[in-house]
């Protein structure tokens, strides 16, 4: 983790995807804002979104399908280079977006750690510590020896949950709240997910659960077509997220 | 200049990361003969079998006097190989790591590295067989066998510079990764691999004009017969300096929509 006082700031983001051209630029309910120029066309995902996060915000993310939501969220993970604006923060960034990305299936759940833990960038020595306690979450015994291409679904949720939640971060981007197995497994992965969310200074959330979001965030942003309409105390975003879904 | 420093801290950043681009290449390796039984010796038994059905087809055609047609074709298709399998993967590069590059901020060089290195793990056992083969069955006359490490050197640089050049354009285009495996096929028959380029015939002439000949020669010149090519060195350095300010180029001005175009 950093000194200096962690910060998330996005200063007018923009985010352009290439549309096919035959794409008619219309209105529509979900999405993005299609746009024409000349004989191109443009999916305007993110649309000049601003905001400022110190230690100890938590933002969460509101909006329709196709809101931004997502596409926010991986530009800020520098994922999506933005087309406009500027993004400046301090501070570890992490984000568990794809929690299954660089799993090997042929190999055992206790090697899969080990390459996790190399794309994560984390020193070998630390290892030992990251394995003791995905292992001691999974309760995959001697399975964790096992390759992942002989789990269940929820093995392997089990421990792409508990590998996504074992690093720390200053700053997390979260797009939905993390979960894996049967009831008792759920209830050990909240208590979990909420020591690996409380761990960060600031939180970016993308959530369709409002009780969640009440939970979590103490701010929230209402994406509509990529435009951020609303900035300010959760409750009043939650509010204004549910005035739109009913007017629809 | 903003887009080219980007592509200089990702290169940067790239090579910080090389222990982890390691650790791709060789899982993409072996994962692609797991579950089998003989698993990476099949890198061996499809090399074995291509060049000794290839010596006895063409062994007696052009093995001459003073020319070892053995070394000349072992070297040679242990080279190829590597070229061959380079050319259609760094169109392919960031393409095939669509996953990762839309879940990770991993440097995009990352991918450039691991692919490079795949291949070169293949060529060294390729090279290994190789090397026994042209011991027990070839007759060479060797010298200058340092300039193979060098010649290794610029095989890694031209390569990157090719993945850097060729891969914004394949995730833009996906035709054109087609393309490439057609001319990589096509390459295949005019580069002298299996057969033997004679000055003042056509052969002659296409290998002339074929930059894969010179990036043969840099390594099988100096096993078969001794000497090292100084145009060969120069033609090459030349195509990976060239690569390489295109691939500056295209890398720089792409490296923002490599994500945006997957």
């Amino acid at each position: 983790m950093s000194e200096s006082p962690t910060y998330l700031r996005a200063s007018d983001l923009s985010v352009r995807f290439p549309a096919p051209s035959h794409i008619v630029a219309k209105k529509s309910e979900i999405g993005g804002q299609i746009l024409q120029r000349g004989s191109k066309r443009e999916l305007l995902a993110v649309d000049n979104v601003s905001f400022e996060l110190a230690a100890g915000d938590a933002l969460g993310l509101l909006g329709h399908n196709g809101s931004g939501k997502t596409t926010l969220l991986k530009t800020l993970a520098g994922i999506y280079t933005p087309s406009g604006g500027a993004i400046e923060y301090a501070g570890l960034l992490g984000n568990a977006l794809n929690t299954n990305i660089g799993f090997r299936p042929e190999r055992s759940g206790r090697y899969n750690i080990k390459l996790k833990s190399i794309l994560a960038g984390r020193r070998s020595k630390d290892l030992p510590n990251l394995i003791e306690d995905v292992e001691s979450f999974s309760e995959l015994g001697p399975f964790l020896d096992m390759p992942m291409h002989t789990y269940s679904a929820g093995m392997r949720a089990r421990l792409a949950f508990g590998l996504a939640t074992a690093f720390r971060y200053d700053i997390l981007l979260l797009d939905e709240w993390l979960g894996a197995g049967d009831q008792r497994m759920r209830d050990k992965a909240a208590q979990r997910m909420s020591e690996f969310v409380a761990a960060s200074s600031i939180t970016v959330l993308a959530s369709h659960s409002a009780s969640l979001l009440k939970r979590v965030c103490n701010l929230g942003m209402v994406l509509l077509h990529g435009r951020s309409v609303f900035l300010g105390p959760v409750d009043e975003a939650l509010e204004l997220h549910e005035e739109l879904q009913a007017r629809k | 200049m903003n887009a080219l420093k980007t592509a200089i801290v990702d290169l940067k950043e790239g090579f910080k990361r090389f222990g982890l681009s390691a650790t791709l290449a060789w899982e993409d390796l072996k994962d692609r003969y797991r579950r089998s039984v003989l698993g990476l010796l099949w890198i061996i038994i499809a090399f074995l079998t291509f060049v000794l059905v290839m010596l006895l087809i063409f062994g007696r055609i052009f093995d001459a006097e003073g020319f070892d047609y053995t070394t000349h074709l072992v070297v040679g298709f242990a080279v190829f190989g590597f070229i061959s399998s380079l050319i259609p993967g760094s169109g392919d590069v960031f393409a095939v790591n669509k996953a990762w590059i839309l879940s990770t901020n991993l440097p995009y060089s990352v991918y450039a590295n691991a692919l490079v290195l795949k291949s070169f793990f293949e060529l060294a056992i390729v090279g290994a067989t190789a090397a026994l083969l042209v011991i027990f069955l070839g007759n060479p006359n060797p010298g200058h066998l340092w300039t193979i490490i060098p010649a290794l050197a610029l095989y890694y640089l031209t390569a990157l510079g090719l993945c850097f050049a060729i891969g914004p354009i394949g995730t833009r285009y996906r035709d054109f990764v087609y393309l490439l495996q057609s001319v990589t096929r096509m390459l295949f028959f005019a580069t002298p691999v299996f057969w033997v380029a004679t000055p003042d015939t056509s052969r002659g002439l296409i290998s002339m004009y074929n930059p894969a000949t010179y990036f043969l020669d840099i390594i099988r010149l100096p096993i078969n017969e001794g000497r090292v090519s100084m145009t060969a060195w120069m033609i090459c350095g030349l195509c990976c300096l060239g690569l390489w300010v295109i691939g500056f180029i295209s890398f720089s001005v792409s490296k923002r929509k490599i994500a945006l175009w997957l």
